[in-house]
């Protein structure tokens, strides 16, 4: 029995760390800038499919491959901000979220169109025989997407908390036209911190696809996770990331193993509805107001 | 003035009457109906989004909800369908009450973010409670509307004719509720709501009040909505939670005109029509709404009645006359 | 008769107190300065009473009514209604629907009266247009009531903040610096404007830099610092009250 559970909780924690990875780009779009950015599934897609591409057809190498992919994507999320974006700034919260709606269907299709629809997977370069560590199963590619995750995690939030860079982003963030009053240059600082947030989301793309396969509708899950993750880890909080990541997947998988697993999706949306009732600004926020 | 008003309404209820006997094609009888279906819940998401200003992306769950209601109701009961019409527009109503409590005080970010999850969970219910809702094969063979009147017997509405106008003694009662409802105080504390939701309260505009009233009101639509769907299509299944719908339903709305009456009734008929008429490859259709989506936003967001509104004002204006 | 009494009145951000152990009261028919530099608190103060904001300690009674904690909306139906610092309109709504917006609680009408559009509804709408009228009249804004909020003009949209204000039936109006960024003459408007509606019976807490016409106007005047009261009385005492002018007026010519 406690070794069932050992095993649920660990897997969970090897799947909430692959929520987290999703997560990170979102943390930045949504947790940062505040915009519902839906268009965050297809980024993570694109990044994957982007990898697949070159890795697959161009014989491009593995790690290559998904370091230009996540570029890519960058020059895609870039085009989004500048053309889409930007232009919306001052209008309601309904508008982002509708446009970024309609560039998603939009992308999604375009790849359906492209790729189609039976899955891929990107080939690597190391073997993937899974590992067995006592009761744990682990791969080469899954210890990879964990390590980099946390250093994508760790690097963000030290960009964020102490770099001048970072100083600029959380000033605009909180308070765009002191920000500008001190000289940030705004619009670049939107138009970046976008693009790295995209740029985040095909990483997290990327890496997942070559453990799991990529097909178009990928981004769906992945975006809903990742909202659910930034949610609980608190908007903004990239180690809350981390923390909300984890949380999601140890619950979804000790909740599979006592409800019926069909249901584990809605673990998430369960605590997610309940963190905005209970405790709005996340599992380890300070109580800010939203 | 006032009889001239009178006359356009006689006669555009003479005009809906005699409709479906001009009608040739029974295909086109059965898109209108499908619009008139889509016009009750785009109506009915209108009056939380359109007027109130709050975007909610869990309006299927309130379709969803009535279809399954009314289908479970008719299949396992056999209840007749006035029954299952009320007892769907109930379940809605029920759970607008239960999701707006939740939802409503949220802020708008988390308001979109939470009614998707209650609308994804709901579907994850539906796909799961295999006993209950069918699981993913849905319910079939939904009898059509079908129920036993005193003095009158049995009776039952089979042919696309008598459903058209089942479907119209429903929408336009409805029509006429909403056009009182956002043509008094309600409707104004509705738009002082979106246009300044601060200013609205320190007047004593009670915002979850009349946002729980948009809400619920929206969800007893859409509930009854999919009452009449799930009876005319005859089959339903957990598709009806997907986020599909939920685009249609947006774009239909946004079209039209967010904000207006007539706009939802425009944007379901030109949104059923159009996709059947371009005879577009099911392929590009979703793509398609998706580019109008983002398109309309931008460019479009009054949708197309104030625009059509506006044109018509300037072509009535005399050219002699100055602005 | 009193209208409004503010009993150790404190709100604490992060550490910081941004109101504290603040007492006053208003009475009837009584128009009170509040002046104060700029974060002492007055803004603060008015989100407090209107219910914007919630005290971390003390008691806001309103004819002798505990108020303290209700929603800004229950405050506003009780009769205290406020205006903001910075021009808030409702943009796309012309200046006589906002003022019909103002007088939703003019509105008795039942769900039966209104979806069946009864006679005792349409009696009612009827009242309530021409009240609006009215407000615009009362406001100067008569001529611009089929203009888009957003459309007004700056000095405009103030003064349509004030109309929509009086549109709720206010027993108290809480007006935040409703001369700011007005040139003299707009200025004089606002000026015969508040003494109308004292006029009218409506109590006022003016909250203003404008000294011309604060201590024109006021009954009373109190000075906040540092979320602190620390001086009351009537415009006379206070223009040359000693910490009023260290805190805030500077030595005039006028003192001795």
């Amino acid at each position: 029995m406690l070794a069932e559970i050992l095993q649920q909780v660990i897997n969970g924690l090897i799947i909430g760390s692959t929520y987290a990875l999703a997560a990170v780009g979102l943390t930045m779009i949504f947790g940062m800038m505040h915009i519902v950015n839906f268009t965050h599934g297809e980024f993570y897609m694109l990044g994957g499919f982007f990898a697949y591409q070159l890795a697959a057809f161009l014989h491009l190498n593995y790690y290559l491959s998904v370091a230009s992919a996540v570029m890519a994507v960058m020059a895609v999320g870039f085009v989004c901000e500048r053309v889409l974006l930007a232009p919306l700034r001052g209008k309601s919260i309904d508008t982002t979220v509708l446009v970024t709606i309609g560039l998603s269907i939009f992308l999604q299709n375009l790849a359906l169109l492209w790729w189609g629809p039976t899955p891929k997977s990107i080939p690597l370069p190391f073997s993937n025989m899974p590992l067995r560590w006592g009761p744990v199963v682990l791969t080469w590619s899954r210890v990879l997407a964990v390590t980099v995750t946390f250093a994508l995690i760790v690097l963000v939030h030290v960009l964020i908390r102490k770099s001048l860079l970072g100083k600029a982003m959380r000033a605009t963030f909180q308070e765009k036209d002191s920000a500008r009053l001190a000289g940030v240059d705004v619009e670049r600082i939107y138009a970046l911190t976008f693009t790295m947030g995209s740029g985040l989301a095909a990483a997290a793309g990327a890496l997942l696809g070559s453990i799991f396969l990529i097909y178009p509708a990928m981004g769906n899950m992945a975006i809903l996770k990742a909202f659910i993750v930034v949610i609980l880890g608190g908007m903004g909080n990239f180690l809350g990331a981390i923390f909300g990541g984890l949380i999601l997947g140890v619950t979804e998988g000790l909740g599979a193993g006592f409800v019926s697993s069909g249901y584990k999706d809605a673990i998430g949306f369960v605590l997610v509805i309940l963190i905005l009732m209970f405790k709005p600004s996340g599992l380890l926020g300070k109580g800010r107001r939203l | 003035m006032k009889q001239a008003r009178m006359l356009a309404i006689a006669a555009a209820v003479l005009g809906l009457g005699l409709l479906p006997l001009a009608l040739t094609s029974k295909y086109l009888l059965h898109l209108v109906i499908m619009a008139a279906i889509f016009a009750i819940l785009t109506m009915g998401l209108n009056l939380i989004y359109g007027y109130v200003g709050q975007l909610s992306l869990g309006h299927t769950a309130f379709f969803g909800i009535g279809a399954y209601t009314s289908a479970l109701l008719a299949l396992r009961l056999q209840m007749g369908f006035g029954w299952t019409l009320l007892s769907a527009a109930i379940a809605a109503g029920a759970a607008g009450i239960f999701i707006g409590h939740i939802t409503l005080r949220l802020r708008e970010a988390y308001f979109v973010i939470v009614t998707l999850s209650f609308s994804e969970i709901i579907y994850l219910v539906a796909v799961n409670w295999v006993d209950f809702t069918g699981g993913p094969m849905g319910l079939p063979d939904v009898p059509s509307p079908a129920g036993r009147l005193p003095g009158i017997g049995a009776w039952e509405i089979t042919s696309k004719v008598s459903y058209y106008y089942l479907v119209m003694a429903v929408l336009l009662p409805l029509a006429l509720i909403v056009y009182r409802m956002v043509r008094s105080p309600v409707g104004t504390a509705f738009v002082a709501l979106r246009e300044n939701e601060d200013l609205a309260t320190s007047v004593g505009i009670g915002a979850y009040r009349y946002a729980m009233i948009a809400f619920v009101t929206g969800a007893i639509f859409a509930g009854l909505g999919g009452s009449l769907y799930a009876h005319y299509v005859g089959f339903i299944s957990p598709e009806v939670f997907t986020f599909h719908y939920m685009i249609i339903m947006l774009v239909m709305a946004i079209m039209g005109g967010l904000g207006t009456i007539s706009g939802p009734i425009v944007g379901s008929i030109l949104f059923t029509l159009i996709p059947e008429y371009l005879r577009v490859a099911e392929k590009l259709r979703e793509p398609i709404f998706g580019a109008i989506l983002m398109v309309s936003i931008i460019f479009m967001p009054q949708g197309i009645v104030p625009l059509v509104g506006r044109l018509w004002r300037a072509l009535r204006r005399r050219p002699l006359e100055t602005r | 008769m009193r209208l409004v009494e503010v009993q150790d009145l404190s709100i604490c951000f992060g550490g910081l107190w941004a109101v504290r152990d603040l007492a006053l009261t208003l009475d009837e028919r009584e128009i009170l300065g509040v002046i104060g530099p700029n974060g002492a608190g007055k803004t603060t103060f008015f989100n407090l009473i209107s219910g914007f904001l919630k005290p971390t300690r003390g008691r806001l009674l309103f004819r002798d009514q505990d108020i303290t904690g209700l929603e800004p909306y229950r405050i506003a139906k009780l009769g205290i209604v406020r205006t903001f610092q910075s021009t808030k309109v409702f943009p796309n709504l012309t200046v006589l629907q906002g003022v019909r917006a103002g007088c939703h609680q003019r509105v008795h009408s039942s769900w039966k009266d209104i979806i069946f559009r009864s006679r005792a509804f349409r009696e009612e709408d009827r009242r309530i247009a021409a009240e609006a009228l009215a407000l615009l009249e009362f406001t100067g804004l008569a001529a611009r009531r089929d203009a888009l909020a957003k459309d007004l003009s700056y000095g405009e949209q103030r003064l349509l903040e004030v109309a929509v204000a009086l549109g709720a039936q206010p027993k108290v109006l809480l007006l935040d610096e409703p001369a700011a960024g007005m040139n003299p003459d707009e200025t004089n408007r606002m000026v015969d404007l508040v003494t109308r509606i004292r006029a009218q019976g409506i109590a006022v807490m003016l909250v203003e830099h404008n000294m011309y016409m604060v201590m024109g106007i006021s009954d009373r005047v109190v000075c906040l610092n540092y979320g602190q009261k620390i001086a009351e009385g009537t415009p006379q005492e206070i223009r040359c009250h000693r910490d009023v002018v260290d805190a805030y007026l500077g030595q005039g010519a006028a003192c001795a």
